[in-house]
């Protein structure tokens, strides 16, 4: 059977928006509105890229699989510090830019991929806190491993990272990770995972290997913290293990929890708004972990499913209401 | 190579649990035949739903063995035995509540029916969308046979309590098992709802080719459709038999009832 009619005209249109959207970006920076601080602005955008692939992945994890997770960071840094090694590996051998920037990030992905098994098949064995403890645990390891391996830098910055990433090819990957970790929650992967979230004795009454299922989302959004990773890497061109410490997994986890758990609109939108917030108001930014846990506070509170809750954003349905034909938005299933 | 007459389809030997000091189920033997519907009664407390998490590998047997169709399924996962074959209802209710309801089926399904890989699912091929379509059929299908028809797209947490343990069967017939363990089902439920799950299980057992293992309060509904029944009490096998039997068992009073005084 083909693909239904409804769904190729659906993903048409969701293309074209995105080309829209691009345009929209491409005339703002090169009409240079903003005049000497357009490279500043791109800056940010380009930081909200990066962040909302580590902020979706990380929601495959919390969101879809429904178990906690602190740190992320040491995916991210895994890939961060793979993919430099890599690129700075492979410069110079007259690969052109793009390509060796996608080398990079693909390696960096797969270097997270495999810790991300590594450290699932024996920490998933957990639930709950005792996950999140063991998490933390990892990403300090990393870090501290980091801080002492010759090839990053032994605790140094690690500087000199080929500039490779700027915000129009950031944007692009950043709609590529995003689109297939939406195709994978929409599939029977993503089915069998929310499953095991419901109800992990009944997913295994189901016939459904359930460690299986777990370590494999664990290791698919490990790949994307550390594709997001790399394009950090290659865009800041220089860093040091402590970056990702602690508090950016839990700059990470709140913007999930913040965006909705479950939503991969939330995710996007949550981590575009909230990284570049310390940015706008950079007066400010010691107080931003202040600014997150008071935001955090005000969400748990009032809206404990997050912002978006599980409401997934649809142009398709949004063009239908426009137009007038739409049945109402429908609730709860995802 | 296995004969239907002389192979059952579930066969447990000697098959017991002990928890500490506790003997939760000891020396517990019983042989199923194809298409047959047995009953397992029992005082509160009595090692039913014990036997039911042995059987689907919730529990590790300390004792004995279980074969279905003469392969031996101890020591196995319960993803193993489910794909084996063997599937099951809880007795509180355990459905993926946040999901819909034909979503609940076809995650019950998937795991035998759907191949497509992973690449499949994120450049949406061919073959997803012919295997989703199936499983979307073919769930469909099922719910109807409990019944469900129309609430596809509900939440499963919100069906009432008698829809959810239908929709709990229709979950369980998802595995393509050959045998199916239900625990309770009509627990909770009133006497008109009763008669429909009656006759959802005889159908079951009919259309499927299916044996059915089933744990039961309710005993009008016991002795209504069950061919056999087997009694525990503490543990222990106290009787084996037709529904007459049972019904007229010394033993089995004085384990529900109580000894008179002597």
């Amino acid at each position: 059977m083909k693909m239904p009619k409804k769904m190729k005209l659906s993903y048409l249109l969701n293309f074209l928006g995105l080309v829209l959207l691009f345009s929209i970006f491409v005339l703002m920076f090169e009409s240079k509105i903003f005049g000497t601080s357009t490279t500043y602005i791109k800056g940010i955008f380009t930081t909200a890229c990066y962040t909302i692939i580590m902020v979706t992945s990380l929601n495959l994890v919390v969101g879809c699989m429904g178990e906690f997770s602190l740190g992320h960071a040491g995916f991210v840094s895994v890939g961060a510090y793979f993919s430099a090694i890599t690129s700075n590996a492979l410069a110079g051998r007259g690969i052109p830019d793009l390509l060796l920037l996608i080398i990079a990030l693909i390696a960096g992905g797969l270097a997270a991929g495999l810790t991300g098994i590594l450290v699932g098949i024996p920490a998933l064995r957990l639930r709950g806190d005792y996950l999140a403890i063991v998490t933390v645990a990892f990403a300090e390891i990393i870090r501290v491993a980091f801080c002492n391996f010759e090839i990053t830098g032994g605790g140094k910055t690690m500087s000199g990272i080929a500039k490779l990433a700027d915000f129009y090819w950031a944007f692009w990957i950043m709609v590529i990770c995003v689109t297939v970790m939406f195709m994978y929650v929409r599939s029977r992967y993503g089915r069998t995972v929310k499953s095991i979230r419901e109800d992990y004795i009944a997913a295994a009454a189901s016939g459904i290997n359930v460690t299986y299922y777990k370590v494999l989302t664990f290791a698919v959004a490990a790949f994307f913290a550390g594709v997001g990773g790399g394009l950090y890497a290659h865009y800041m061109t220089a860093m040091i293990p402590t970056n990702f410490n602690f508090n950016y997994s839990a700059e990470l986890l709140s913007e999930v929890i913040i965006g909705g758990t479950g939503s991969l609109t939330g995710s996007v939108i949550g981590a575009a708004f909230l990284s570049s917030l310390p940015e706008l108001m950079r007066q400010f930014s010691t107080y931003r972990m202040l600014a997150y846990s008071i935001v955090l506070v005000l969400v748990m509170i009032f809206r404990p499913g997050g912002i978006f809750g599980t409401w997934e954003f649809s142009l398709t349905r949004l063009l239908e209401r426009v137009a007038g034909k739409a049945p109402k938005a429908q609730k709860g299933g995802e | 190579m296995s004969n239907e007459k002389t192979t059952p389809v579930l066969k447990a030997q000697h098959l017991g649990i002990q928890f500490g000091g506790l003997k939760a189920v000891d020396d517990f033997n019983m042989e199923i035949g194809q298409s047959e519907l047995v009953g397992l009664i029992g005082p509160n407390g009595a090692g039913k739903t014990t036997v039911f998490n042995l059987i689907t590998g919730v529990y590790k047997p300390t004792e004995g063995s279980f074969y279905l169709n003469g392969e031996k399924m101890n020591g196995k996962k319960t993803h193993q035995i489910v794909e084996a074959g063997i599937a099951r209802t809880f007795q509180n209710i355990r459905l993926f509540k946040k999901m819909t309801v034909i979503d609940n089926v076809k995650v019950a399904m998937q795991e035998k029916k759907s191949t497509y890989r992973m690449a499949d699912a994120v450049f949406r091929t061919k073959k997803y969308w012919a295997e989703e379509a199936e499983l979307t059929k073919r769930a469909k299908e099922l719910l109807e046979v409990v019944h469900l028809s129309g609430k596809e797209d509900l939440l499963a947490a919100n069906l009432p309590y008698g829809q959810q343990r239908r929709l709990e069967i229709a979950r369980a017939l998802a595995t393509d098992m050959k045998l199916l363990l239900l625990d309770e089902p009509a627990a909770g439920m009133n006497p008109t709802e009763t008669e429909e799950l009656l006759e959802i299980i005889n159908y079951i057992r009919d259309e499927f080719k299916v044996s059915v293992l089933l744990i039961e309060h309710d005993m009008s509904l016991v002795m209504k459709i069950c061919q056999r029944i087997q009694v525990l009490d503490f543990g222990t096998t106290i009787a084996a038999g037709t529904p007459e039997e049972i019904a007229n068992n010394p033993k089995v009073i004085e384990a529900y009832l109580g000894k008179e005084d002597e």
